[in-house]
């Protein structure tokens, strides 16, 4: 007999307890996967080839102040500067608050530069171009709402005292932001009267090595103006809304370190009592010459191959809530939970070290306990 | 018959590395479980204590928040003449204008900006808001642009202190007073005079909202009906208690978050507190059957094992509540939303909360507890007795 095999079977010897230390392991660390899956996407919005090149200008004071729509022309000169849109959030609600999802209105003739990652449907464009009330909407979306193109919908203005009523004239596609309403935002300035401002720019770069460049020339440009400009890139302006939310990195940190804690407890509680309980053949073990290390190794391995059970099972767990719709069950807080393979090969690791480290004391203990003391402990 | 507590409490003392542990992990769980809810009453505690049934106020339709409103001034005059408002001290019906802005303005310690709340209030506005009480300094002076602001607010952001002079609108102002919300949402607040407010955020056309205070509830319904019918004014009215308790909207990815974690971290607790259980039980076999040959019945068997796993969890679940109860002193601090500005707010350990707590401790040890009583008080008694 291998000392694989030796391992393997002491570990299913108790199978009602190897299965419920190894489901205890497993949903704790599938607790931990999860909670930093969401802290990482929160905190690392991902960079793509587009969204590198994109840079959001707004009021130095926040979002919450205005932007005069004369910038623009001024913001499309800045050199390096490919296309400069006027964005809006308009806030609106859809028939009553509980059916939120982000709304905004955009400059029509830059819209479908500035987001060259969107599949848009046929005909979107063109359409949107020629029809004033022309609304775009993602795939998700309409498919929430049982929205089809041609379909003629009202948005009640929260922020803005006006309601808007629109034609859905096109869609879009995107893997993970599939779900916003864009309409032309000189639909909304005629409706306001002639308002005259917005919320903020967003500028596409030729290249990303010129946005930071980029940036320091607009926030200068209009440095110690009534309407003082913060220009970020996309992956910052994002960050500034999680910041927002508190401190969520402490939160969810101090979580984690709790969780871990109580998956040592389990697993160690658990070794200990099945060592307990086998003193008997670790000083036969011992009787027949196998060196104390060879012991200690049998003793840590099984406890790593528990735990790593258990990381199987939270790994499965995972995947299953990767496939989950998410979204509806947060109300769009948290898009998806999608672990990713780095974060699914540290869990795996995790759980060994758990493994090893919960056992450490127990077997250090048993393996060093003389032939004579071990079978004398014997109940 | 019900064998003896002391048989179960004995047991668990003789064990106590054991009892140690698995307590211990229960009480995790519920710690964790009772400090995010806490977080999560704290924020609507913050809303819910802030309103008065007999406070109305009167927005723009179809805002989400008073900070999106607007009243012009001549809406104003029309409210101040209805019948229903309750008369202040100087004879005059209390309706007060408020004028809200958002200011962005450095945290402590590491500077990071945040959105702070600018309340600009009518002297009025004491009367209507009793809880706002000024504890240090005193109240401001219309015309000086002079501030107060919630202590809460003073210990939160740079600048300020009482005597600190803050700028913004363009102007300086001097922090005269500050002032206790009583953790109300007014705690996330600095409050001025209004008409300083229009001038310095050139809001001259009107205010934000206008809060009237009516005689009874009864005069609430009726004064409500009149200006929601009030062709002249098109106006929403709330009473500031439905109004707040909508912007508790802000809690729920919190308590969402909160129940997903004690639900999983509950899951596997039990399996744990299976495990002891089912080890309690084989390594007291002769003990069961010694037992069941005294004449006890498989049932109080069941109870017995079932009580002890109870027990341990609630040892677990005081532990747990204990060690959070200190977080009842922390502040902290998150966005709202709707008004796009920083909430401040402290922890509510309260004793629902550990009395919830504990109910979810119980159920814990019962569910871990089950499944390992009832295979002892199944196990035939000679087995039980012949085991070594």
């Amino acid at each position: 007999m291998t000392y694989h095999t030796f391992i393997r079977k002491n570990a299913l010897r108790n199978k009602r307890r190897t299965a419920l230390t190894v489901l205890s392991v497993g949903f704790s660390l599938f607790l931990l996967i999860t909670l930093q899956t969401v802290l990482s996407t929160l905190l690392n919005p991902r960079e793509t080839e587009e969204s590198a090149l994109r840079i959001a200008v707004r009021h130095s004071v926040g979002l919450t102040q205005m932007l005069p729509i004369s910038y623009q022309a001024k913001l499309e000169k800045v050199p390096h500067v490919k296309a400069a849109m006027p964005m809006q959030w308009f806030g609106g609600q859809y028939i009553e608050p509980k059916n939120f999802f982000a709304n905004f209105s955009v400059g029509h003739e830059q819209f479908f530069d500035m987001f060259p990652e969107f599949e848009f449907s046929d005909g979107a464009e063109d359409a949107f171009m020629k029809e004033r009330i022309a609304a775009i909407v993602g795939d998700a979306l309409m498919e929430k709402f049982g929205w089809s193109v041609g379909d003629r919908i009202t948005l009640l203005g929260a922020i803005f005292p006006v309601d808007l009523e629109f034609r859905i004239v096109g869609s879009y596609a995107h893997e993970s932001n599939d779900s916003a309403f864009y309409f032309r935002h000189d639909y909304l300035e005629e409706s306001m009267s002639d308002w005259g401002m917005v919320g903020t720019y967003w500028l596409m770069a030729d290249s990303a090595e010129a946005v930071p460049g980029i940036i320091d020339a607009v926030d200068s440009q209009f440095r110690n103006t009534a309407y003082e400009t913060k220009s970020e890139t996309e992956s910052a302006f994002q960050l500034t809304f999680v910041s927002m939310l508190g401190n969520v990195q402490l939160l969810i940190g101090s979580i984690s370190i709790v969780v871990v804690f109580t998956m040592l407890l389990v697993a160690g509680s658990t070794m200990a009592m099945t060592i307990r309980e086998r003193l008997r053949e670790v000083a036969i073990l011992k009787a027949i010459g196998y060196p104390r290390r060879v012991v200690l190794g049998l003793v840590l391995g099984e406890a790593a191959t528990v735990s790593l059970m258990g990381s199987v099972v939270a790994c499965g767990l995972s995947l299953a809530l990767a496939s989950t719709d998410v979204a509806r069950a947060t109300g769009g807080f948290v898009e998806k939970i999608d672990p990713g393979p780095v974060v699914l090969a540290a869990a795996l690791g995790i759980g060994i070290m758990i493994g090893l480290v919960s056992a450490l004391f127990p077997a250090v203990q048993a393996s060093g306990m003389s032939i004579n003391e071990a079978m004398r402990r014997l109940e | 018959m019900i064998i003896p507590l002391q048989y179960n409490l004995r047991y668990l003392r003789t064990r106590w590395t054991g009892t140690l542990i698995t307590a211990v992990t229960f009480g995790l769980v519920v710690a964790v479980f009772v400090i995010v809810m806490a977080l999560a009453q704290g924020l609507d505690r913050a809303f819910v204590t802030t309103g008065d049934p007999l406070n109305l106020l009167i927005m723009r339709p179809g805002v989400q928040s008073e900070m999106q409103s607007s009243v012009s001034i001549d809406r104003y005059q029309i409210i101040r003449t209805l019948k229903g408002i309750a008369t202040g001290a100087d004879g005059e019906p209390i309706v007060a204008p408020e004028v809200l802005v958002v200011v962005n303005k450095p945290k402590l310690p590491d500077g990071g900006k945040s959105n702070l709340q600018v309340r600009g209030i009518d002297l009025k506005t004491l009367e209507l808001r009793p809880q706002v009480r000024i504890v240090e300094g005193r109240m401001y002076e219309p015309g000086l642009r002079e501030v107060i602001a919630s202590r809460l607010v003073s210990k939160r952001f740079q600048g300020f202190r009482l005597g600190d002079t803050p700028i913004f609108g363009g102007g300086t102002w001097t922090v005269v007073g500050l002032f206790d919300g009583a953790g109300t949402a007014y705690d996330s607040e600095v409050w001025c005079d209004y008409e300083e407010l229009q001038q310095e955020f050139d809001r001259r056309g009107g205010y934000s909202t206008v809060v009237a205070r009516a005689t009874d509830p009864a005069a609430a319904a009726a004064l409500a009906r009149t200006i929601d019918e009030d062709p002249r004014l098109k106006l929403e009215v709330k009473t500031e208690v439905q109004y707040y308790s909508e912007q508790t909207e802000t809690s729920r990815p919190l308590k969402l978050f909160g129940t997903f974690l004690a639900t999983v971290m509950a899951i596997g607790a039990c399996f744990a507190g299976m495990n002891t259980m089912y080890g309690n039980v084989a390594s007291r076999a002769k003990e069961i059957g010694t037992l069941r040959v005294l004449g006890y019945t498989p049932f109080s068997i069941v109870l017995c094992f079932v009580f002890e796993s109870v027990l341990l969890a609630l040892i677990g679940g005081i532990f747990g509540c204990l060690v959070s109860l200190p977080m009842n002193w922390v502040t902290t601090g998150t966005t709202n939303f709707q008004t796009f500005s920083e909430v401040v707010f402290q922890f509510a350990v309260t004793p629902r909360l550990m009395t919830i707590a504990l109910g979810f401790a119980v159920v814990m040890g019962v569910v871990g507890g089950l499944l390992p009583a009832v295979s002892a008080a199944r196990r035939p008694i000679i087995d039980c007795l012949s085991k070594v």
